[in-house]
């Protein structure tokens, strides 16, 4: 729906955007050239849109490519920066921790091309109340630690508005914007008004040597952290044009920035506080003294109300210390630092700083809520019918002792299998983290180790663990889930998948020659759709020591629905489709418990399948022990319902 | 002034960001001919509830009468505050309850009683509510009195062969509440530019308003 506009909107049409699409296309009227990503939610469409955007051709010059990490992702595009190509570098919030030790020294050096060009700009999505990520990391501190210029938009449209801006300030202050938005920004829709797309060429960019900026050995890089503060200095004035005071008479007022600011205006609404004057930070990092302590001078009590842990607070009371403001300020103390806010929260922090009474009808209408709890099935996310990675599962189940084998977990959809009934991931640590700590483990416990990585994660960080773990002879049966795509972000390319970013065909390396060449000595193939033969090969990998590795393949079926929906298919619901015999249905639980699959339906005596939501992967039928799945299949020949 | 809040929840998969779009654009377009309608803002959810888990998504519009001043200020969170909704559609029974904390006494609220079992239900470690109990349990917790039940996957697929209608019937059903400050023209324009298979969803869109209007008689 929305793709369209990001190329052919023209100037000034007011148009409703998502956060993620807003930024994109603020991107292309800045002009940005060069993009980098590792997929990664909140941020990931705005890869798939540069993509194909790129692959047009319609903006000649504009580059994109699915990096194979983070610090991949952030290396390359201090590269193109470097030779004077405005860049950007795209990832979610844990993804920084991946990127900081090359961007640590890029922030030092500088992003700009020896005379002035180019720019760096970071596109970083956070996720209070882990929306879509494996932890809410709070990534703000990595600008305080690494000397960013930090941007936090409030809303879709300045999210939009300052892109151009944030990359202006990377060319002319030679310093890394890292450009902070939240899920709440990146997946809300708000109208937004397109401004002209920047001129695209086919210009090639020019790297000038520079030994003192680039090259970040003492003396260089004792002196390029003295420059950085220096330009440090010279930003901080500037962004006060980024922040706003909202002014009001009372002597309590509130600092705040991103979306928190929309939860407080609308807090102090409800609580009919509409005279409290607000400082809204866009800049979070550095703050601009002038406007702190002008806001701040004749207050008796601040309120700072941010998301996670106090980042703007602990920096304003430093201000307010060296400044001599005598006012009292507070954050962490009310507002809890955990989780996402909203507005009834900040209502909540806002009477207890003020003495407030706190509504008492939202906390009964909180109880009744509470008592009906119990009722309500949870509904974590779970793996979609037919999905490969499902199919897995039960076989490893059916060969391993749940009871004392530990499976090591790792981040992509089979993170999902700690749900129960599954329950068949026993720790999640970080991409790649599961066989880490496998490896450790397995020197010090004789229990069966079975580690779990996917084919993106493979490619991410997983080959070097897996040096680590054939180098030093862990005793360890890797499964690589290998579905062709990065599934869990929706369907992103990955160095295996065969095309890349561009759309260029790519060599698909073999993972199992991969595993051998690095000195694997046990490496299997697996269609895990084939849950007998999967079993057999896991059964037949506990015999070995040392490093075991199969790789479960098989097309993520989102996949390869999407893929199949371009051709002509004939109607195969009414042809072909799967049912359970209810007379043959023992409700035994091989289906329902160790597989689990959301087409099935749990009815009094018997189970069934919901056969427009089945995708006919045949795995219940294949593991059927009563025979009661049956396969229908009637002769296209004969038309709708035979003869 | 108003502000008319949406909710509409579901599980991932079901296409409710969709049914939010499209009547967050046909909204656009009234704002632009210079409707009541003067900002919107909507609340999505992407990434790991895409895997069939549970979704909720808002939308704000802030409606103003011609004599009153705009100001940026009125309407800034993309969430809901408890109880605020207007409108509320559950396009699955247990996740309307799950999100009951935003309905009140004021709440319309459709629900399309065609249960998706979670896998705690499938593999038998937790019953499925009945809907009158889900109902019953909406009404303690909210106050709300005006709710439609209809089983529209079912009807979708007995009037037109396809659950694929299901949302566009749904968004029928809500329309002839009369509780979406929308014209039925901009809604069925923007389906016309924006949406595939274009007159077959008008066509379940019409089929739903009649739905909605004799299930309102008969309520």
């Amino acid at each position: 729906m929305e793709e369209q506009i990001l190329v052919e909107g023209h100037p000034n049409e007011h148009v409703m955007l998502i956060g993620t699409m807003a930024m994109t296309r603020a991107c292309l009227e800045a002009g940005i050239a060069f993009v980098s990503q590792y997929p990664g939610t909140p941020v990931t469409d705005m890869g798939r849109s540069f993509s194909r955007i790129a692959q047009t051709g319609k903006l000649p010059g504009l580059y994109f490519q699915w990096a194979s990490n983070e610090a991949a992702s952030i290396t390359a595009a201090a590269g193109a920066s470097w030779c004077g190509i405005k860049s950007l570098a795209l990832m979610k919030h844990v993804g920084m921790n991946v990127a900081a030790d090359a961007l640590s020294v890029i922030a030092l050096n500088g992003p700009t091309s020896a005379d002035g060009r180019g720019g760096l700009l970071l596109i970083c999505g956070g996720d209070p109340g882990s929306l879509g990520s494996h932890s809410e990391q709070n990534d703000r501190f990595y600008s305080w630690m690494l000397h960013l210029c930090h941007f936090e938009p409030s809303t879709v449209r300045e999210a939009k508005e300052w892109i151009p801006e944030a990359l202006e300030v990377s060319q002319k202050f030679d310093l890394v914007s890292f450009f902070r938005v939240t899920s709440r920004i990146a997946h809300t829709v708000e109208e937004v008004v397109l401004n002209p797309l920047a001129d695209y060429t086919n210009e090639k960019g020019k790297f000038i040597k520079d030994i003192p900026k680039y090259c970040s050995l003492p003396p260089h890089c004792i002196n390029n952290h003295k420059r950085l503060y220096e330009r440090l200095e010279k930003v901080e004035p500037y962004v006060s044009k980024f922040n706003k005071i909202i002014p009001g008479d009372s002597k309590f007022g509130i600092i705040t920035g991103g979306v928190p600011f929309g939860y407080t205006v609308e807090a102090l609404r409800h609580l009919e506080l509409i005279d409290t004057p607000i400082l809204k930070l866009g800049v979070v990092h550095p703050i601009n003294k002038n406007q702190f302590v002008d806001f701040a001078q004749n207050l008796d009590k601040i309120l700072v109300v941010e998301e996670l842990e106090p980042f703007i607070e602990i920096q304003v009371k430093r201000l307010a210390q060296e400044h001599r403001i005598s006012a009292e300020i507070i954050g962490e103390k009310v507002i809890r630092k955990w989780g996402e806010l909203n507005t009834s929260e900040v209502v909540t922090g806002i009477s207890k700083v003020l003495g407030k009474p706190i509504d008492t009808s939202i906390n009964q209408k909180l109880e009744k809520y509470q008592k009906y709890l119990p009722l309500i099935p949870p509904r974590p996310p779970t793996f979609c019918p037919g999905c490969p990675e499902r199919a897995l599962l039960y076989s490893i189940k059916a060969a391993t002792n749940e009871a004392e084998t530990i499976y090591a977990g790792d981040i992509g959809c089979y993170v999902m299998s700690f749900f129960p009934p599954m329950k068949i991931t026993d720790w999640v640590i970080c991409m790649s983290g599961g066989l880490g700590a496998a490896v450790g483990a397995s020197m010090k416990t004789d229990q069966p180790i079975i580690a779990l990585m996917g084919d993106s994660t493979f490619y991410h960080t997983g080959i070097q663990i897996l040096v680590n773990a054939v180098y030093n002879n862990a005793n360890v049966i890797l499964l690589i889930l290998d579905n062709a795509t990065t599934a869990m972000t929706g369907g992103d390319l990955h160095p295996g998948s065969g095309i890349n970013g561009m759309g260029e065909s790519t060599l698909i390396p073999s993972m199992r020659d991969i595993c051998t060449s690095l000195g694997v000595p046990w490496a299997r193939v697996v269609d895990p759709y084939q849950t007998r033969l999967m079993t057999r090969t896991l059964l037949e990998a506990k015999k070995q020591r040392g490093v075991k590795v199969i790789v479960s393949q098989r097309e993520c079926m989102l996949q390869y629905r999407k893929r199949m929906r371009k051709t002509p298919l004939p109607s195969i619901r009414k042809k072909d489709f799967f049912w359970i015999e209810p007379e043959r249905c023992q409700m035994c639980g091989t289906c329902a418990e160790k597989l689990c699959c959301t087409a099935l339906r749990r009815n009094e005596d018997y189970m069934s399948i919901d056969i427009d939501r089945c995708t006919l992967c045949g795995v219940c039928y294949e593991i059927c022990p009563n025979d009661a799945v049956i396969h229908t299949v009637i002769n296209p020949h004969l038309g709708e319902g035979g003869n | 002034m108003y502000i008319w809040n949406m909710l509409i929840c579901g599980i991932g998969g079901q296409g409710i960001m969709l049914l939010k779009r499209i009547i967050e654009n046909a909204a656009l377009t009234e704002k632009l001919q210079g409707g009541k309608i003067r900002k919107l803002i909507g609340a999505e959810k992407h990434g790991l509830s895409q895997r069939e888990g549970a979704t909720d998504v808002f939308a704000r519009f802030l409606l103003l009468e011609p004599n009153e001043e705009y100001n940026d200020l009125l309407l800034t969170s993309p969430t809901l505050f408890y109880g605020e909704a207007d409108l509320a559609i559950g396009v699955e029974p247990v996740e309307l309850l799950r999100n009951a904390l935003y309905l009140s006494e004021k709440t319309f609220v459709i629900l399309n009683t065609r249960s998706i079992h979670p896998c705690a239900v499938i593999s038998g470690s937790i019953k499925y509510p009945s809907i009158e109990t889900i109902v019953q349990a909406i009404k303690d917790i909210s106050g709300a009195s005006n709710i439609l039940l209809v089983d529209a996957t079912a009807l979708a697929i007995e009037k037109f062969g396809d659950p694929l209608r299901t949302n566009m019937l749904i968004l029928g059903i809500a329309y002839a509440t009369n509780r979406i400050p929308v014209k039925l023209d901009s809604i069925i324009n923007i389906i016309r530019e924006k949406i595939p298979d274009p007159e077959k969803n008008i066509k379940a869109l019409q089929f739903g308003i009649e739905t909605g209007k004799n299930l309102l008689k008969s309520n």
